[in-house]
């Protein structure tokens, strides 16, 4: 860094740092007074008048919205345990070795990340209803396995390009079969992105509307439908209060997850 | 050039046990990597016998086939035709798995979410040992690398130094009937190194084991092996002791990689029954080389530079003339004079402009004799001179 003020360097363009204030101030402000107003005692929303755990209190005592954290609860799992299983598989399946077409491959398990979620749900809403499919939660956790791959599949691939294509062989070379090799080695150094991919597929399986409003039926409405319904009856502070929690779980996963694939030795 | 080639019959196969028997015995092994015109051939036809007990060094440049070689025999490739034997048995086909073969790789491999002990019992689990042999082994190879302080820590957590001892104990702990090592020590400082050659010997020594080492140093090559077989563009140049490939290198090449040497354009002279070449512009010098020469072929002369001695150019008339015959003087002129601390080098040129240098070992402190300018006489022993083959394979 031999950098000094050079005048084409970005880092010095006036009005530089107040467009960065202005940029967390919108992102962060809202979450910031929505978490804030969570703890309104006021019922209405915009008004404070002091310190309460009431709102939070009521939702956690609504059956409606404990059911729909429950289906949310219930999808995010099987579908992140699913996309991640299906993810290693075609992972360390695309790291052995070179074939043609590869890298079209690798392309296509990526691209369903830049296509519209739009195009993918109604798709998959017309293919459910062609085949005549009950709409329900099983719809919903097959969309979800499958829109959740790509999350699944990108941290697990860079941990295996990050790993020495030798260790693989070390292990052969001392007597390991080619499956004991994979279980005794490749698995547990592949484990952070493992992990790391199925965090990070729960928390958009948690955090997605789109596709479960169009494959969602009846028994299936989740945390984000079940918001958005409410806020359509009229926004109560108790909706502040679901949402805070909800950011405070991905929260959580989402540093899970980049504490997992930052951990580099696997330990 | 190849030092062995056993017969062998075909009944004979895994339960020889005669003494000079090949460990492991290359056949005619060929690999190219890719198809049609993207086809890049890594080894042609290399044929080798490696004897049991020995400390073979595969030497060569970066992309002479070393490494290539090295992966078939431990069978991370197959070789595209040919065959390995392993005392007597062909394991070109065999998963590397299933070969008694343990490899030391460049930068150790070893596995990062293990410990230094469950590293060098890997090999043993994998060969479904009980647990109480495991251990026991896995001590004895604490012991044997002087790691034994270290041995509940990750690999992450010792130095360079320390995970060349693991990665060794590791390929030692199955007893193998082969160790390879793909330039083992290159990721260590000068003054390890040193010590990893003389541990690597040690090794070698106790364990009996025969090992099959790869290396671009030729320094290392010359301490440490039984024997050395130099390798370029996908062939085996020459295979002999460290010895005969410094004094009698066969190629160029040979000569040219391992140490410093001086070539020196010649014609073979036959007549009188003694073997000489005839150096344009200068006279007749003895050879002793065994090649049988046909009179006035073209060859190469190759003379290590501190086999040269440079003397005073008193008769000068007649130091090109007969007198040479006796005792193989010629003339030279000294250009440079380079003081290399335990040495001097002498730079003189021929008549035809050949650069040569004789090295002299400053035994007496450094008191140039000569001066750049000097017309000066140099004197070779006929044995010092090789005749190397100029083709590059």
């Amino acid at each position: 860094m031999r950098r000094t003020k050079a005048s084409g360097d970005a880092k010095h363009w006036p009005g530089l740092a107040f467009g960065a204030v202005v940029f967390f101030a919108y992102v962060y402000l809202p979450i910031l007074i929505l978490v804030a107003l969570s703890f309104n005692e006021n019922r209405t929303v915009t008004m404070w008048t002091g310190f309460s755990l009431k709102w939070y209190a009521e939702a956690l005592a609504n059956q409606a919205m404990l059911n729909a954290a429950w289906n949310s609860l219930v999808i995010a799992s099987v579908a992140a345990v699913c996309s991640t299983f299906l993810a290693t598989l075609c992972a360390v399946r695309m790291a052995r070795d070179t074939f043609a077409g590869k890298t079209a491959v690798n392309a296509l398990v990526a691209l369903p990340l830049a296509v519209p979620e739009i195009v993918p749900a109604v798709a998959t809403l017309m293919f459910f209803a062609t085949l005549g499919v009950t709409f329900g939660l099983g719809t919903v956790i097959v969309a979800h396995t499958v829109f959740c791959l790509p999350f699944a599949y990108l941290p697990i691939r860079a941990r295996l390009e990050g790993m020495d294509a030798r260790l693989p062989e070390a292990a052969a070379d001392l007597y390991a079969n080619p499956r004991r090799a994979f279980f005794h080695v490749t698995l547990p150094l592949l484990m952070p992105g493992i992990l790391s991919g199925l965090v990070l597929a729960f928390i958009i399986s948690l955090d997605d509307f789109i596709t479960t409003f169009f494959v969602g039926g009846a028994g299936s409405t989740t945390l984000p439908l079940y918001i958005f319904g409410l806020v359509r009856i009229g926004v109560t502070p108790q909706v502040n209060a679901i949402s805070s929690l909800m950011l405070v779980l991905s929260l959580a996963l989402v540093s899970l997850s980049l504490f997992l694939s930052r951990s580099r030795d696997g330990n | 050039m190849r030092e062995r080639s056993p017969e062998r019959n075909p009944q004979e196969n895994s339960q020889c046990t005669r003494t000079h028997d090949a460990a492991i015995d290359i056949r005619r092994v060929r690999k190219s990597f890719g198809t049609g015109a993207n086809a890049f051939v890594a080894l042609k036809e290399v044929s080798a016998a490696i004897r049991r007990g020995e400390f073979f060094t595969l030497l060569g440049p970066s992309g002479c086939g070393k490494t290539t070689l090295l992966r078939l025999i431990a069978g991370f490739d197959q070789p595209t035709s040919g065959d390995i034997l392993l005392d007597g048995e062909d394991i070109s086909q065999l998963a590397p798995f299933h070969r008694p073969v343990n490899t030391v790789f460049q930068n150790y491999a070893l596995f990062p979410h293990m410990s230094v002990a469950q590293n060098i019992g890997f090999g043993l689990k994998m060969q479904g040992k009980s647990k109480a042999e495991i251990d026991d082994r896995v001590d004895a190879m604490l012991t044997l690398v002087q790691m034994q302080a270290l041995k509940s820590r990750r690999t992450g957590e010792i130095s360079g130094g320390q995970q060349q001892r693991v990665a060794l104990a590791r390929a030692l702990a199955p007893a193998p009937k082969l160790l390879l090592l793909d330039e083992p020590l290159s990721a260590l400082d000068l003054k390890l190194r040193k010590e990893m050659q003389i541990e690597l010997k040690r090794l070698q020594n106790e364990t009996g084991i025969t090992f099959v080492f790869v290396t671009h140093d030729q320094e290392e090559a010359l301490t440490m092996s039984d024997r050395i077989a130099v390798m370029d563009h996908g062939s085996i140049l020459q295979i002999g002791t460290p010895r005969e490939i410094y004094d009698h290198p066969k190629r160029r090449f040979v000569a040219d990689f391992i140490g410093d040497i001086n070539f020196i354009e010649a014609t073979a002279v036959t007549d009188g029954g003694q073997a000489g070449a005839r150096i344009p512009g200068h006279g007749f010098v003895r050879l002793e080389d065994d090649r049988t020469l046909a009179d006035g072929e073209t060859m190469t002369l190759a003379i290590r530079p501190e086999r040269v001695e440079i003397v005073p150019s008193k008769a000068l008339d007649h130091i090109d003339g007969p007198r040479n015959e006796a005792t193989n003087e010629l003339t030279g002129k000294l250009v440079n004079v380079v003081y290399h601390g335990t040495d001097t080098i002498y730079h003189f040129t021929l008549a035809d402009g050949t650069v040569m240098r004789a090295r002299t070992q400053n035994n007496r402190g450094f008191a140039p004799r000569f001066s750049v300018g000097d017309a000066i006489g140099w004197r070779v022993d006929p044995s010092a001179i090789s005749i190397v083959e100029d083709a590059a394979a």
